[in-house]
């Protein structure tokens, strides 16, 4: 029924105002790295004011369409004061001008959904056979997340298995959902996605996992970054951006996850390099090589210790004779990857 | 750039539908399927496999010579110059690439430890070995790596290796639990707190599996000794502190002497008929850290608890008032198991009659 919380995490007002600033965003996605780069009080202000005109708007609305209306008029009406003011710079005057413009053309269809959706059919391809459709659900973070000190990301995606089918979750706080956040979002879905939606890994879940957060990451991105330009354009270069600059805070190597993220991508790069370097490939066959190693392991039934075992051997150096010996025949396809775990 | 990440792609997968193809190699499906066709001399179609987006068949493609495509990607990418591929052939580990493989260990280690099940424990120990490893290095850049991390490796290594030989079924005797011991204290020098007092619950779950008492002090009188109270374990090797002026002894297997330098001694067993308050507040100081609260057990008076408390040790009381309470295993949170401190209870209060036998002590 239009016009009602399709989340049932969400009450209408809350998920009016998720909507509104995920559609609005969206709409601006082509500047969104100048909107969060800039250091001047005035886009500041109106960064800001979105997130008033959305909390605004969804108190007030009573359905999808009037939600985003009603925001986009009030966001329009304060980037118009913004732009009359004689203080503002003219740089900061035509920026403001563009997400005047751009934000005409933001409708009032789920913008979380629409990315998750495009990167499903992307991935389902990668796994084949052993993909699961996932269910999709959105609910808000009651507080920020504080990671770091600059940490602009107040958002975070899991997966779990409620029932027989996976459920990707995406925790937004609503004042926390910038330019940055939104841009990333479709990274944290490549990496639910790609990680473990399809995993096989007899249940057990550990956010140390160098396989799973590690190896699996690693890959992730490539996807990522191989994706995003034809999946949603205009996002694309604030997506990229700030998904490495993700990526890079959530490698600190003092706790368990960052830990197992930096070894796993470690793993990877080490496996591509023994390719080029010791076996005559391009780099982009190497790379695709240890993706489509990464995919099958992950899609193969073994325990996730196995899996972590795996890649804390693939950072050992030097590797037995025999142990390449199997890796490159799984690599080659000879053989199935579980000869490896 | 696109064709040459569609051929390495079709290269790497050997076998593939269109949108597989496109999906590995971040071409869109339009141009994968243009230049599968333009080059269809290096595919042949092997059949039809279910395309997962759309739900309907699609054409499989199989590579005919990989080789042939390896020799014209090689020309291609010949202009590529891979500075990140180069370095990392080369390069040591940095310090933070140690760090982490030493974080990776310590958190295989603790699921390890956790774990009920037999093929898990022993594989994420073993794991939590290697790893520790990758942390030290090689030996000659082991040198300029911080001595906290490699103490914290070795540490790690240490446990590990014991957990290994625990879940692999083999026989554990005290020079075993002694070497854990020491590269426990090791990790309590360098470790977060709450991981040591995991690895610790971990270390006396192992001992206790192997017939061990765990690390905890028994406080005897001077003319008391391990034989009198524990008599089941007077075959062990002990070791004993005195307790201040006293006179009075902590007693505790010698294999963990290193966890009593570290206040890693997860209880004291206190044999209670005469124990005053300063003998006690003296014991608990030796055994006791300000985080890691000890449990005194103690069959005294339940009016001990708020002394004891105050100390920053938690009081469990023994029933009855037949002498000292047997055993108790405890982490730092402070839980006990307490299947295990029955099953010793009552195996040991019939048993506690003081004699005066040498056992092996060394102070």
């Amino acid at each position: 029924v239009a016009g009602i919380s399709p989340y049932s995490e969400l009450a209408d007002e809350a998920w009016w105002g998720l909507l509104a600033r995920g559609a609005i965003w969206q709409s601006c996605a082509p500047r969104l790295v100048e909107l969060h780069e800039s250091v001047s009080p005035d886009i500041a202000v109106a960064v800001a004011g979105l997130h008033l005109c959305a909390r605004r708007a969804a108190t007030q609305a009573k359905n999808d369409q009037e939600a985003l209306e009603s925001a986009m008029k009030d966001w329009r009406s304060l980037l118009a004061a913004r732009i009359g003011e004689q203080s503002t710079s003219k740089e900061d005057r035509l920026l403001l001008q563009d997400l005047d413009g751009l934000v005409q053309g933001a409708v009032a269809t789920d913008p979380f959904k629409a990315i998750l959706g495009s990167l499903v059919t992307k991935v389902a391809n990668v796994y084949g056979e052993a993909w699961r459709h996932p269910e999709f659900s959105l609910a808000e973070l009651p507080s920020r997340l504080s990671r770091g000190v600059a940490d602009p990301y107040d958002s975070i995606t899991a997966t779990t298995e409620p029932g027989e089918t996976p459920l990707v979750e995406l925790w937004v706080y609503p004042n926390g959902l910038g330019p940055a956040a939104y841009a990333v979002i479709p990274y944290l879905f490549v990496h639910e996605l790609i990680c473990h939606v399809p995993a096989r890994q007899q249940g057990e879940v550990n956010n140390g996992s160098v396989f799973a957060e590690g190896l699996m990451d690693y890959v992730a991105l490539q996807f990522f970054e191989d994706w995003i330009g034809e999946v949603n354009e205009g996002l694309a270069p604030a997506a990229e951006m700030y998904s490495r600059e993700l990526a890079s805070m959530l490698s600190s190597p003092v706790k368990a996850e960052g830990a197992a993220r930096r070894r796993g991508h470690n793993a990877a790069r080490r496996v591509i390099a023994w390719l080029i370097g010791g076996n005559g490939r391009g780099r982009a066959e190497a790379v695709s090589g240890v993706t489509r190693l990464a995919v099958e392991l992950n899609a193969t039934e073994a325990l996730l210790a196995r899996k972590d075992g795996l890649v804390v051997r693939l950072n050992e150096r030097p590797w037995s004779e025999g142990f390449e010996r199997d890796l490159l025949a799984v690599i080659e396809r000879r053989k199935p990857a579980s000869a490896l775990l | 750039m696109k064709r040459i990440r569609i051929l390495a792609a079709a290269a790497a997968l050997r076998e593939f539908t269109i949108a597989e193809l496109s999906a590995y190699s971040g071409a869109n499906v339009n141009t994968v399927r243009s230049i599968v066709n333009r080059e269809k001399e290096r595919f042949e179609e092997v059949g039809e496999r279910e395309d997962q987006a759309m739900g309907r068949p699609a054409k499989r493609y199989r590579v005919r010579d990989v080789e042939d495509i390896r020799t014209e990607l090689e020309q291609l990418e010949a202009e590529v110059d891979d500075v990140e591929v180069a370095a990392i052939e080369g390069e040591a580990e940095s310090e933070e690439d140690r760090l982490a493989a030493v974080v990776v260990a310590e958190d295989a280690l603790l699921r390890s430890l956790r774990s009920d099940h037999l093929e898990e424990r022993q594989v994420l120990a073993e794991t939590a070995q290697r790893s520790a490893l990758q942390g030290l290095g090689d030996l000659e850049t082991a040198a300029m790596v911080e001595e906290s991390l490699i103490r914290r490796a070795k540490g790690i290594g240490g446990v590990a290796r014991l957990a290994a030989s625990d879940a692999g079924g083999g026989s554990l005797d005290e020079a075993d639990f002694r070497a854990a011991a020491t590269a426990l204290g090791a990790l309590a020098e360098t470790a977060p707190g709450e991981n040591v007092d995991e690895v610790l619950s971990g270390l006396i779950a192992i001992a206790v599996r192997h017939g061990e008492l765990p690390p905890v002090g028994v406080v005897l009188d001077q003319d008391l000794t391990p034989r009198d109270a524990v008599p089941d374990f007077a075959e062990k090797e002990w070791i004993y502190r005195v307790v201040g002026e006293t006179g009075r002894r902590i007693w505790l297997q010698s294999w963990a002497e290193d966890l009593l330098s570290h206040r890693l001694v997860a209880g004291l067993i206190v044999h209670d008929h005469d124990f005053d308050e300063e003998t006690l507040g003296e014991a608990i100081s030796q055994v006791s850290h300000w985080h890691r609260p000890t449990a005194v057990i103690s069959s005294g008076e339940g009016s001990r608890a708020s002394s004891i408390a105050i100390r920053g040790a938690l009081f469990i009381p023994s029933p009855g008032n037949r002498g000292v309470v047997m055993g108790a295993l405890l982490n730092a949170s402070g839980s006990t198991n307490i299947s295990w401190i029955e099953k010793r209870r009552l195996e040991k209060t019939e048993r506690l009659v003081p004699r005066k036998e040498s056992v092996v002590r060394h102070s």
